[in-house]
């Protein structure tokens, strides 16, 4: 999915990524995945496209409640939404409180038999601080020589939830 | 030759084009990385196209505004911008009089209606023989439009009118009023000895006042501009008719050579009132002799006016309000007759066609009276020689310096 379409390539902070003193082109779920990431830690504040970013900030201070949660995950589906970039894959927009002041919005794309965590971003209700989460690393044991684990995979030991990166089954 | 400026849009196609081209890159949706650049790119060169298409502007003559025309062609030129002005008139034209239902003149006001002790203890704008309004006093026309006079006026003895000189109280051609406009004056309570004398005191403007002006337009000034070359040589046509122009209140002149024998020639003024001022005629001249080239004579003149005066029937369909109805045709009447161009015919069919075209309650009309009468600007009356017409006509000037001349005084409106 997405393999034809390149662009110059951001860092999840925002920076031009460079690579090997050139400027790095990124492309396919690499692709969809910063896309997302820049429109969910954007604001209101593009010259050019002031609706694109989701404006989290905005639900600073606000209670920590169903309601809230409700309101984060529309804000985050009208901006990924827009102009249908994930197309043809389907989105998957769960916003889950993790305690009383934070809460965790996880995007995974689905589409081609393929599922994955687009974006897992750690939201601080109280200061507004936006955090990635870094999913958990998977072992693959198909490749290897042992004959035991050779139709096999070692699950994560610390999964946290059904939406964390799931290895892929070909 | 003009600067060809480029769109934002256009800019950040071409720049996505290249960047499509040369890179490979595909990504075109909004808030693609290489979009987000072409969009700064674009933003940033648009305004630098625009940055110089304003100093290709600002440079050129024919469309240099504001202060690119000032400092960069008016400077040049030694030519400066015209101030905005106010209304003034200082010639006999406005005039304080005493009512003339009363009979009476200065002394016999005074000595009848105000007593002597008010007399006694105002000396310095009351005598026995007469009065003085004092300057700074207030009169006012239609319009909250505003006056003061300029000095003392004083009415004595046998007199029963004098003339003052008046200026707005505010700049602009707002001010600028038409003949008759000025009823009003504060003298009651301005000068409180004057009290029981203040409602015979009447004022009247006999012509109008145009010279009040706002700041002159960029067009205005960028022809004044152009013809510097001609009116530095002074003494020729340009010089002569640019200076009657810039008498504010001045609409056209016309230059008419040799008007009164070699080295003479006459300039035909038309004002943006319906009759030229004297006063206007007057400072018309004062500018004209300026530029006027030594030995030669140059006189102002305003329009021969031919005066009509009508009497028009309407015939009305059912529910006509007949009194708005004829109030409106004479105002068409009047509009149609004074905005007649310089020297041209009075087309009888015209006239004809805005009457019916006032109001869809008209069902008829026709013309009881056609006179034509030459008009004295100067005494605002007819001259005398008057041509009544039974059947009404189309009707000819005699010149191209002549023209039609009508008011709400000369045409009348009947059932």
């Amino acid at each position: 999915m997405h393999e034809s379409i390149r662009d110059i390539k951001m860092t999840l902070d925002g920076d031009i990524a460079l690579e090997g003193g050139d400027i790095a082109i990124t492309s396919g779920e690499d692709w969809y995945i910063r896309e997302a990431n820049k429109r969910l830690r954007s604001g209101r504040d593009w010259k050019h496209h002031p609706s694109l970013g989701a404006d989290l900030q905005r639900f600073t201070g606000e209670a920590n409640s169903r309601e809230t949660g409700r309101r984060i995950r529309d804000a985050v589906a009208q901006s990924l939404g827009q102009d249908s970039i994930h197309l043809p894959a389907t989105l998957d927009i769960k916003v889950i409180p993790t305690s009383k002041d934070s809460i965790h919005i996880v995007v995974t794309m689905n589409g081609m038999g393929e599922r994955v965590v687009v974006s897992h971003l750690s939201v601080n209700m109280e200061t507004g601080m936006l955090a990635p989460v870094n999913e958990p690393e998977v072992t693959d044991h198909r490749d290897e020589d042992d004959a035991t684990y050779a139709e096999d995979y070692t699950a994560p030991t610390d999964v946290t939830n059904k939406y964390q990166r799931r290895l892929r089954r070909t | 030759m003009p600067v060809l400026t480029r769109i934002e849009e256009e800019i950040r196609d071409r720049v996505t084009k290249i960047l499509q081209s040369r890179s490979g890159i595909t990504a075109t949706n909004r808030g693609a990385t290489a979009q987000i650049l072409s969009e700064i790119a674009a933003y940033e060169l648009k305004n630098a196209y625009l940055e110089v298409e304003n100093i290709d502007n600002a440079t050129s003559f024919t469309r240099a505004t504001g202060t690119a025309l000032d400092n960069k062609f008016g400077v040049l030129f030694g030519k400066t911008r015209g101030d905005s002005t106010r209304a003034f008139d200082d010639s006999r034209n406005v005039r304080i009089f005493i009512d003339p239902s009363t009979g009476l003149s200065a002394s016999g006001i005074v000595t009848s209606k105000v007593t002597p002790a008010t007399v006694t203890a105002n000396p310095t704008t009351l005598t026995t023989t007469g009065f003085t309004i004092i300057a700074g006093t207030t009169l006012s026309a239609p319009g909250d439009v505003l006056y003061t006079t300029t000095e003392n006026v004083t009415i004595a003895n046998a007199d029963v009118e004098v003339f003052v000189s008046v200026i707005a109280k505010s700049i602009g051609s707002s001010f600028n009023i038409a003949a008759g406009q000025l009823t009003n004056h504060n003298i009651k309570s301005r000068q409180p000895e004057l009290l029981e004398i203040a409602d015979f005191i009447l004022v009247e403007n006999r012509m109008p006042i145009q010279n009040g002006t706002f700041e002159e337009s960029d067009d205005a000034y960028r022809a004044r501009i152009a013809d510097t070359l001609s009116e530095l040589q002074t003494g020729n046509q340009t010089a002569v008719v640019r200076a009657a122009l810039s008498v504010p209140g001045v609409r056209n002149a016309i230059f008419v050579p040799y008007d009164g024998g070699l080295g003479s020639f006459s300039i035909v003024i038309q004002a943006k009132q319906p009759v030229v001022s004297d006063g206007l005629i007057s400072a018309t001249q004062k500018a004209v002799d300026t530029v006027t080239a030594s030995g030669n004579r140059g006189t102002i003149k305003r329009p021969v006016y031919n005066g009509l005066e009508t009497k028009i029937r309407i015939e009305y369909r059912p529910q006509a309000n007949r009194a708005l109805i004829r109030q409106k045709v004479r105002r068409a009447v009047v509009d149609y007759i004074i905005n007649i161009p310089l020297g041209e015919s009075f087309v009888l069919n015209e006239l004809i066609q805005r009457v019916l075209e006032v109001d869809d309650k008209i069902f008829d009309m026709s013309i009881e009276k056609f006179v034509r009468f030459t008009y004295n600007a100067s005494t605002r009356d007819t001259e005398g020689d008057e041509e009544a017409f039974e059947i009404p006509t189309n009707l000819d000037l005699d010149s191209s310096l002549h023209a039609w001349y009508t008011s709400d005084r000369f045409s009348t409106v009947c059932d």
